[in-house]
């Protein structure tokens, strides 16, 4: 069988490492339905990165949260993966889903290079003759950090994938936000939107993703973490507004997957997407859900007027009070790509995975709790004060 | 030509995704179509705009429209009808419950765009059994059931047991009928028969405070007719559609606040929002508030299925329509007639609030009084009409009165007085009028 037997050139390719068993399966499966795919159309799998050869990949980080994933579905596909760091943190870092053979089999492949991005010459000359084909730049902020990179692997640079970010979406009451919509130039994020436009004008093959929230094992940005503490001290969580503001949460395996997907990804040619989940959620909503995952009742919920308080530096939560969530059906079309977690299940895998081991980035922080709740339960929150009660009075 | 059933994808089992290169679609050019309209409401021009677009595609139309032809002709949409007509359709006017009013003929494609219940449904469904190849059901997003975590509705998501929508979706799935279920939101766009962005317009031209129940960032879906009608046009012919239910509505969702600036911005105004609970004034619970045109909660759809399976694409953007929805306000002279805004009035006495003076002025109410829907105008125009209008009276608060009673005849002890007597009325309290006279209460 021709067909059959492409099909089954393509398979091997794609996983060169794997014991021949899983190669058999493969052409198993394959086989038990080529009539289907014999009378189908061309399908868009030309497109997509199980097609693809491997690549010599370099990764500007990898090392936090993001990359740990994605280097190892990278490295997983057959691809040789370079990580550009400063060395602090582990090259290779063990992640809860790490088994000791697979951890094993990633510490041997992921390569190094030692080096710090902001020193834009060390850059160009540590990329030079390295002979990258594809950049995944994970942790550039400004286009000035581009600019060396790209000279690097001028020679043998065929696409280059930035980590952007949906936040440079100016705010909009129609939503979501799309691909399309207007940028706000004086928004934080205006480095990322200065580094997709030189990225434009330079002329090469790029594709920037644009994640909204994320969250996942690891996450370093205190999102699901934030409502974690709060759940476990049997505190109440106070919401800013009305607790309607609609916005979206991500797990960074779906980001990975979808980074995964851009590779060698024609469609992806000069391309933006937005990678997110697919369903939104209210911040009431990612309070009750943070419980449902931990196995515990909901929360009691204390809406307030922002406004009524100064806090200083201190955030009181950790997203922006405001419409934030973007569509994925572009990347969902184009990509061949969906996201397989959904929110419940999504924070399960972080709180088993994370939080419900006992660990945690940062330590919980509930000033600005306390300054709320004083304010908008004085009773109770004398009763907290009180010497002879604990803190497990609260629940 | 009975299409396949595929019934055990009823209920929406989400496709992960296309189904690539298994997308036949038959192109079946003249098909024989009636659409069953409605004789009023939200949906009441889908019939027109959707017979419009099947007669481009080519198809053979028969609009065949619920209620009194005599009265309803006066009305949009129904008074486009004859354009229709000049189009090529065929008009018939009978009653979707009873088949011996339907137009003869044999259809290929039946649009139902007027029941909402079995009774309303189920003698049309029985009456076409086995007689057509693709039956077509404009349901109603509104049968999903509010989800408090996760609001936008993707089709599969609970529904409303008692929804009238569901029943008949059960008896087509139990029928065997090769089916299509579309839901669609709120629409608008010209020639509806119910107003959707009107009701802001209304107030924003007038310069009058809109009253938007809290927190006014509720999301809904506002999809413009034409959208609606593309979508449901693209069912003749297509196989891939049988059985299966989609939403119908914009890629975009625009929150209560967000339409008020959008109309304001259209209008060169500036929108005065007023947020209420409708829970608190009186007027409203459960998602609902009276007045109001829209449900209270976020209420809005995914219509990714429907890009995906049928190939369907939003042309229209509310933010961009909203200035030719305006001029077609302003051209339809609606800017000069009358509004009952007895409703907004009543919301904005409960809130203590008054509209800037072009009528007579509002009551003044303690914002502690919550029993104020019954608070007597004090202050009305005078019946002579003669001379400076009197400065209302404003009860003290601090007495904790909550209702003032007057004589209805206390004008009448006020003569000269208030000329002759500014020094002592200065005497009083601060912000009492001079024209209540100092012994009323001997009067009662």
């Amino acid at each position: 069988m021709q067909v059959a037997a492409q099909k089954n050139a393509r398979c091997a390719a794609v996983r060169p490492k794997a014991a021949s068993r899983r190669v058999q399966v493969c052409v198993a499966a394959r086989y038990a339905n080529w009539r289907e795919q014999v009378e189908s159309a061309p399908s868009s799998s030309s497109s997509s990165s199980s097609s693809v050869e491997p690549k010599k990949i370099l990764m500007m980080g990898g090392t936090r949260f993001i990359g740990l994933y994605l280097a190892r579905q990278l490295v997983e596909a057959g691809h040789e993966v370079t990580l550009f760091t400063r060395g602090k943190k582990k090259v290779a870092y063990e992640i809860p889903d790490d088994t000791p053979s697979s951890f094993a089999s990633f510490s041997r492949s992921i390569k190094h290079i030692q080096g710090d991005r902001m020193d834009f010459p060390e850059v160009e000359r540590k990329l030079a003759r390295e002979g990258f084909q594809v950049v995944y730049d994970i942790n550039g902020r400004e286009a000035v950090e581009v600019e060396p990179v790209l000279k690097g692997t001028k020679s043998t640079l065929e696409q280059y994938i930035y980590c952007s970010s949906a936040g440079v979406y100016l705010k909009n009451d129609q939503m979501p936000h799309r691909e399309e919509d207007a940028v706000d130039p004086k928004s934080r994020h205006k480095g990322k939107l200065d580094t997709e436009e030189l990225l434009r004008k330079s002329g090469v093959n790029f594709t920037s993703v644009r994640p909204v929230y994320i969250y996942g094992p690891l996450n370093y940005n205190p999102v699901e973490e934030w409502f974690f503490h709060r759940l476990k001290a049997g505190r109440p969580i106070p919401v800013p507004g009305s607790g309607q503001q609609v916005t979206q949460l991500g797990h960074v395996k779906d980001l990975a997957t979808a980074f995964v997907k851009v590779l060698g990804n024609k469609k992806a040619a000069r391309q933006i997407y937005n990678i997110s989940g697919e369903r939104f959620v209210t911040f009431d909503g990612i309070a009750k859900a943070c419980a449902k995952a931990m196995g515990v009742p909901e929360p009691e919920l204390i809406h307030y007027n922002a406004k009524d308080f100064d806090f200083g530096k201190d955030k009181p939560f950790p997203m922006r009070d405001q419409h934030f969530f973007a569509s994925v059906d572009k990347a969902m079309a184009d990509l061949d790509w969906q996201p397989e977690f959904s929110l419940l299940d999504g924070l399960k895998d972080s709180y088993q995975k994370d939080f419900g081991r006992g660990t945690f980035r940062k330590e919980p922080n509930f000033k600005c709790d306390d300054i709320i709740l004083e304010k908008h339960k004085p009773k109770a929150a004398a009763a907290a004060a009180a010497p002879a009660m604990s803190r497990s009075s609260w629940r | 030509m009975q299409a396949q059933l595929r019934a055990n994808r009823v209920g929406g089992a989400r496709r992960a995704t296309a189904p690539t290169g298994r997308r036949l679609s038959v192109k079946i050019m003249n098909a024989n179509v009636l659409i069953a309209n409605t004789k009023g409401g939200g949906h009441a021009f889908i019939g027109l705009y959707l017979a419009k677009e099947l007669l481009k595609k080519g198809h053979k139309v028969t609009i065949m429209n619920d209620g009194d032809e005599s009265k309803l002709t006066k009305k949009t949409p129904y008074s486009k009808y004859a354009e229709l007509a000049r189009e090529g359709a065929t008009i018939a006017w009978g009653d979707p419950t009873k088949p011996s009013t339907f137009p003869r003929g044999s259809f290929d494609v039946v649009y139902d765009n007027n029941g909402k219940d079995l009774a309303s449904c189920q003698p049309m469904i029985d009456h076409f059994k086995h007689k057509v190849d693709h039956y077509v059901f404009v349901s109603s997003a509104g049968a999903y059931k509010a989800d408090s975590i996760e609001p936008m509705h993707v089709e599969g998501d609970n529904r409303k047991s008692t929804a009238g929508h569901v029943e008949v979706e059960a008896y087509l799935q139990s029928a065997r009928m090769p089916y299509t279920v579309f839901q669609p939101l709120y629409i608008y766009g010209p020639n509806t028969a119910k107003d959707c962005e009107q009701w802001f317009v209304d107030r924003i031209i007038r310069d009058r405070p809109v009253p938007i129940p809290s927190p006014g960032i509720q999301l809904t879906s506002l999809t413009h007719v034409e959208d609606v009608a593309a979508m449901l046009a693209l069912v003749p012919g297509n196989r891939n559609a049988i059985g299966q239910m989609y939403n119908v509505c914009s890629d975009r969702c625009i929150s209560f606040v967000g339409i008020c600036k959008a109309v304001a911005k259209a209008l060169g105004k500036e929108a005065d929002v007023v947020l209420y609970s409708p829970e608190k004034v009186g007027t409203g619970k459960s998602g609902k508030a009276e007045g109001f045109p829209f449900r209270t909660v976020h209420f809005f759809a995914s219509s990714d299925k429907a890009k995906r399976e049928l190939g369907w694409k939003p042309k229209h953007d509310f933010q961009k329509d909203v200035a030719a929805l305006v001029a077609d306000y302003k051209a339809q002279g609606r800017d000069k007639k009358e509004v009952d805004f007895s409703v907004d009035d009543k919301i904005l006495a409960a809130l203590g609030k008054s509209v800037k003076p072009a009528a007579a002025p509002a009551a003044p109410a303690s914002a502690s009084s919550s029993s104020s829907a019954g608070f007597d105008r004090v202050s009305s125009p005078s019946p002579s009409g003669s001379g400076p209008r009197r400065p209302s009276f404003s009860p003290r608060r601090d007495l904790s009165i909550k209702r003032t009673v007057l004589p209805p005849n206390w004008r009448d002890s006020v003569g000269g007085e208030a000329e002759a007597v500014p020094a002592a009325a200065a005497g009083r309290s601060a912000g009492r009028s001079s024209s209540i006279p100092r012994d009323w209460r001997s009067a009662l």
